[in-house]
């Protein structure tokens, strides 16, 4: 009898959990079904979840502080003191510890937790003199919509600062003399040409300690010195004669030969990356927004895989070239979402672009050596709504300039043209660098300007160098990258490379 | 309360629910695979209101097709023995631009050309003249000679063939799995002995890409959309099939991807190609 009730029970159980699968089967495995489901999905998405995203911010189009601050630092930090100089970059931990303070510090300022005692304008020569004391100088390397030094600092478009400032490309801080114990921040907006300083209701302990530490460890003679002080900024130098090159008076010169490392550059790993694992060309394609279930592809004689979609075409070569085309016809890729063109302005346009860089490459392998970094200006021009934003493949800090495969001329390793948030272009050399045991010797900038000076053979009475700093090239044939220096001229766009 | 009349009564009403949900299951599962007659029948009712006639509603396909794509990769790459397969051994290379993928090779009287897909080959020989008769002999004589040449007879089609001039000419494209592929094609002149002239551009079936996940367009439904069509067909509609296309602005690529298509045949050999997955009309 306890049997036969057992068995029924069981009965009933296998019944019900067989009834259950059932049900589940007519639901999912059916054609109609989840198509409706589907629906259901999509509407539940369209019409509550993202006015609901969108009213809390949270929606894609929310700039991602994570994602800016990630693309957006500063290509070097210089510490000063009165007698030692100091540069470090990215990849080195010093960097990183001294940014960290700094950014901690700015924020703090930037959100109120830090009081401002007082706030005045500074001539530029005061403003230079900074550099001569106790002070870190932030380089960014190129102008800045200040919303973007904002966000990456703070996570806020917005603050206190907002009124004073347009475009930004450096930040100064400074630990005053032996007589005040206040910290002043010094701020140029270079729409204005006007320097703020800031003196804060903060003790300078601190941050003094931490520069005194890192000279106390670091003692080697500093060979480092500005160009306004060595009156490289002014184009009549002390005898009268008139220089060919006139330099920006932040540009740092070092005036001895000396060494630099190598990079290790692995041509053959995107090709062998991608072949592993075929879901790692769809995790792209997904970036792009090509429906691997609609799109049209091939492989191209040279081996490039070529993806066409509605909008656009997707070129994934076997050297790491990422080359995405909208159609002529097309609208491209939405990568902004506004219904209001005017809304979409320079900082819309590095947000969004600082996203998807981040997606593209999310899935792609990770390197402690290489990072990432905005690599071109990024202050409101004249076609508002239509922006080219460039990046640059750092490794240990320094950026890595490409080489144009049709021009042969050197490139960024991103460039991005976006249209009123539509992207209508997207290259990238996907490249991996390693570090090198090999050291190369590098010329003092200005030994290697005056061969800049023959080969560009300037029209003009003198040529204004706005901008110096280290990079690597990459011709991608060379296993090896050694050292170089990168020139920014005004009048010429063209990137220029000189050893 | 009786406990056990209770389930008794579960047991059976389970069982009669589960007879009805299995029965459900296949019917949903029968649907995916085929057309239902209904709407064959309204889909052919509403073409003919809109001037659209077809030959018969037998030439619908009742069969719901595979969203799949056929990767196919170039003869020319791929084929490492093609050249003495073509040429006979002792070939050589007569001229070359590898930079454009473009190679002339020689051997006596034949002559193949390669540029990148593309193939032109000849052999400058007297041919030996036939009548319309023959067809079918030759035909079969051919085959046998395309497997010399590596082109084996269950991988292609014989899509049109005629004579002239005294020779047979034919044009064939790849088949796979039983499915056409459209846009890819060799023309040939034969005669008796040997194969004349083959020009063209030819590929090789190297994988597919089935989604499971997303099915193709019913075929009633394409039809349907017919009626939207700026200029509609005019001829009656012979026949429908299911094949895969390959666009010919990428016939030049080492491998190219043919994707589902539905192909619509007229009697005055207007053809209609519509993509299976979006209903888009590809070519007319």
């Amino acid at each position: 009898m306890r049997l036969k009730k057992y068995l029924k029970d069981m009965t009933l159980v296998l019944l019900i959990f067989i009834s259950l699968i059932l049900v589940f089967q007519v639901w999912f495995s059916s054609n109609i079904v989840p198509n409706e489901a589907k629906n259901i999905s999509e509407t539940f998405q369209e019409s509550i979840l993202e006015p609901v995203l969108s009213f809390f911010k949270l929606n894609k189009n929310s700039t991602s502080s994570q994602d800016i601050s990630s693309v957006f630092w500063p290509q070097k930090i210089v510490l000063n003191d009165s007698n030692k100089r100091s540069v470090l970059y990215y990849n080195s931990e010093e960097y990183q510890h001294f940014y960290q303070m700094s950014e901690d510090f700015i924020k703090n300022i930037m959100l109120g937790n830090i009081k401002i005692k007082s706030k005045d304008t500074v001539t530029l020569d005061e403003y230079f003199s900074v550099l001569k004391g106790n002070s870190i100088y932030l380089d960014y390397d190129n102008l800045y919509d200040f919303r973007l030094f904002s966000v990456s600092i703070c996570g806020e478009a917005d603050n206190e600062w907002s009124n004073d400032y347009s475009s930004v490309r450096e930040c100064m801080i400074s630990l005053g003399d032996n007589v005040l114990n206040n910290v002043s921040v010094y701020m140029r907006d270079y729409k204005s040409g006007t320097v703020f300083r800031y003196i804060l209701e903060e003790n300078k302990e601190a941050l003094e300690k931490e520069l005194d530490r890192y000279f106390l460890s670091h003692q080697s003679a500093s060979t480092l010195s500005y160009s306004f002080e060595l009156n490289f900024h002014k184009q009549e130098s002390g005898d009268g004669s008139l220089s060919k090159l006139v330099f920006d008076p932040l540009i740092l010169f070092n005036l001895v030969a000396t060494e630099g490392k190598s990079i290790h550059s692995d041509q053959n790993w995107f090709q062998d990356w991608l072949e592993i694992e075929s879901s790692r060309a769809g995790s792209i394609l997904n970036t792009f927004q090509i429906n691997p279930m609609t799109m049209l592809k091939y492989t191209d004689m040279n081996n490039a895989r070529v993806f066409v979609e509605n909008d656009g075409t997707l070129t994934i070569s076997p050297n790491g070239l990422l080359e995405y085309h909208a159609l002529e016809s097309g609208q491209g890729l939405r990568i902004y979402e506004t219904e209001d063109k005017s809304a979409f302005d320079i900082y819309a346009a590095a947000s969004a672009a600082a996203n998807f860089v981040y997606a593209v490459n999310e899935d792609l392998p990770k390197s402690a050596f290489t990072s990432i970094r905005f690599s071109t200006d990024l202050i409101e021009n004249n076609s508002q709504g239509s922006y080219t934003i460039e990046f640059d493949l750092c490794a240990g800090g320094i950026p890595v300039m490409q080489t144009d495969p049709v021009t042969g001329e050197r490139c960024h390793s991103i460039t991005m043209r976006i249209e009123n948030g539509y992207l209508k272009q997207y290259r990238q050399f996907v490249r991996l660098y390693s570090e090198s045991d090999s050291t190369e010797p590098v010329t003092p900038v200005i030994n290697a300007m005056d061969g800049l000076i023959d080969t560009l053979n300037p029209q003009t009475e003198y040529l204004s160098v706005f901008n110096v700093s280290r990079c690597y090239v990459d011709d991608g044939a060379a296993e090896l990258l050694a050292p170089q220096w990168k020139v920014g001229v005004e009048g010429i766009q063209t990137i220029l490379t000189v050893k | 309360m009786n406990w056990d009349k209770a389930k008794n009564i579960l047991i059976i009403f389970f069982l009669c629910v589960n007879l009805c949900l299995c029965t459900i299951l296949v019917y949903l599962k029968r649907s995916d695979l085929v057309l239902s007659d209904t709407a064959i029948e309204s889909t052919v009712e509403l073409l003919n209101q809109h001037g659209i006639t077809m030959a018969d509603d037998d030439i619908i396909p009742k069969e719901k097709f595979k969203n799949q794509s056929y990767n196919l990769t170039a003869f020319t790459i791929e084929n490492e023995n093609m050249l003495e397969a073509w040429l006979g051994a002792g070939y050589s290379l007569s001229e070359e631009n590898s930079s454009l993928y473009q190679y002339i090779y020689k051997n006596g009287n034949r002559q193949l050309t390669i540029n990148k897909t593309g193939l032109l080959f000849y052999s400058d020989k007297s041919a030996v003249l036939a009548s319309p008769k023959e067809e079918k002999e030759i035909e079969s004589e051919l085959t046998d000679k395309l497997k010399k040449f590596n082109l084996k007879d269950d991988a292609f089609y014989f899509q049109d063939v005629w004579f002239e001039n005294g020779l047979y000419h034919c044009i064939i494209s790849p088949m796979v799995n039983d499915t056409k592929i459209i846009g890819i094609q060799l023309e040939i002149a034969a005669d008796h002995e040997e194969i004349i002239s083959i020009s063209g551009n030819w590929f090789t079936f190297s994988g597919v890409d089935t989604f499971e996940n997303s099915g193709l367009l019913d075929i009633t439904a394409v039809l349907a959309n017919m009626i939207f069509l700026e200029e509609k067909p005019t001829n009656m509609i012979t026949e429908i099939f299911y094949a895969a296309f390959v666009p010919e602005d990428y016939i030049n690529n080492k491998i190219v991807t043919a994707t589902p298509v539905y192909v619509f045949q007229c009697t005055d050999g207007h053809e209609y190609i519509f993509d299976a997955r979006s209903g888009e009309l590809l070519v007319s």
